[in-house]
């Protein structure tokens, strides 16, 4: 096998569940595969730690479907799955954990901008001061000036 | 005071002492502690606008600034990002590291981001991977050394026709770079794989050693995994004194990326490390 194809196998074993590359132990790619979970989850619980307050004991769970349905993508890595994962409770039906979901997405859009290019999303940080609005624990506008 | 000046201040012509990897929560602390550290070391994927930029320029001019790439992916049998390329050797032409420093490692394939360091097969095509992606790096960083990193690693990829340590020290002589060793990996795959550290060390090309990393991680699931969440432990510490006295390092980084204790905890770190180097520079 080239290491083109090794890297590609490896890579759709970590990250999108596929069977680990020939001669590869299959419990050492899932041990990894975990691993790189908990490194997402640790990095994103850091970025949006109001939205995983909210969650209360549903977090991980919660972290656990969203790791398994998305890959994030470009440089700021965890920016991004952090986006996401934020992205997906902006319309949850519990009002703390919706007001928790758009404060940190305002929070995020304060110093990075996340755009889709070639189908993919893009983060980068933000140039020229912003401003948005925050709910909790009192409706605030918050701004940043460079 | 002076005291841990000194130990934080550089201790041979060629060596930067000993510091701390930066994380946006010690910002402060890195400033009003800079004589107790020897240098800093920033991620430069993190750099990517006038902001961060402005921040490392600002930490730089306190304290002695090295780079350091996560995201090159240098082992890609796919080849190089050319936006992650240009935005490295913008970030180096800026600021103007005394070295750069990545990964002998890939991290994505396939269109694929897997999010970490990911091991290379220790084949002689993955050698010429590496360098082949180093050469196209130098092109754009002519002027700056560059040093590549061991990874800490879980699987091991088929196809083996050396060892690991003939596999990096392979690499750095083919890809004409330095090496940056770091003595958690290396006490980590020994722990996982089976093998002498001490052995392993005595077989790598020390001479080219210009920075040591360390670290410390967790047990999880009956392996030793290589978090950076915790102090450096003992055995790592033995390692950098097995090194000191054979080669000539230019900087100690100790590192923490998660569960981050308080920066004084950090600071009694950097103080042993910068003892080290002290004595066998003397």
């Amino acid at each position: 096998m080239s290491l083109a194809e090794l890297q590609r196998q490896l890579a759709a074993s970590l990250m999108q569940g596929a069977p680990a590359p020939g001669g590869c132990d299959p419990a050492a790619v899932t041990r990894t595969a975990r691993a790189l979970v908990r490194k997402r989850r640790d990095a994103v619980r850091r970025l949006v730690p109001a939205l995983w307050t909210a969650l209360a004991g549903q977090a991980d769970a919660a972290f656990a479907r969203h790791a398994a349905a998305y890959r994030p993508a470009g440089a700021l890595l965890h920016i991004d799955d952090a986006w996401a994962f934020a992205e997906t409770h902006r319309r949850s039906p519990f009002g703390p954990v919706r007001r928790a979901a758009r404060d940190e997405l305002t929070r995020l859009r304060l110093h990075f901008i996340r755009r889709h290019r070639r189908g993919r999303p893009a983060v980068r940080e933000r140039r020229g001061p912003a401003a948005g609005l925050l709910r909790t624990p009192r409706l605030r506008l918050v701004w940043v000036w460079r | 005071m002076a005291a841990a000046a000194a130990v934080g201040a550089a201790v041979a012509e060629r060596s930067l002492g000993a510091g701390v990897s930066y994380r946006p929560e010690w910002r402060w602390e890195v400033v009003r502690h800079r004589d107790r550290l020897g240098c800093i070391e920033v991620i430069a994927d993190d750099i990517t606008g006038p902001a961060a930029l402005a921040l490392a320029r600002d930490l730089g001019a306190a304290v002695p600034l090295l780079l350091h790439g996560i995201g090159l992916s240098l082992g890609s049998a796919e080849g190089l990002d050319p936006e992650r390329l240009e935005q490295a050797a913008a970030v180096v032409a800026a600021l103007r590291p005394p070295w750069f420093s990545e990964h002998i490692a890939f991290t994505r394939a396939g269109g694929i981001e897997v999010g970490h360091l990911m091991p290379l097969p220790f084949t002689h095509e993955a050698v010429a991977t590496v360098a082949r992606n180093v050469a196209i790096l130098r092109r754009r960083l002519p002027d700056v050394p560059l040093a590549l990193e061991n990874i800490a690693y879980t699987v091991q990829l088929p196809g083996a026709e050396m060892s690991e340590a003939e596999f990096l020290g392979t690499v750095v002589r083919a890809a004409e770079v330095d090496l940056l060793l770091d003595l958690e990996n290396v006490h980590a795959n020994a722990r996982n794989h089976g093998y002498d550290p001490l052995e392993f060390l005595a077989a790598l090309p020390l001479e080219r050693v210009r920075e040591v990393h360390l670290a410390g991680g967790v047990w999880h699931d009956g392996h030793y995994a290589d978090t950076h969440s915790r102090p450096v432990p003992e055995a790592s510490w033995q390692l950098l004194d097995w090194l000191l006295p054979r080669c000539e390092v230019g900087a100690v980084i100790i590192e923490r990326d998660s569960e981050l204790p308080p920066f004084a905890e950090l600071l009694d770190e950097v103080h042993r490390a910068g003892r080290a180097l002290r004595r066998w520079a003397a």
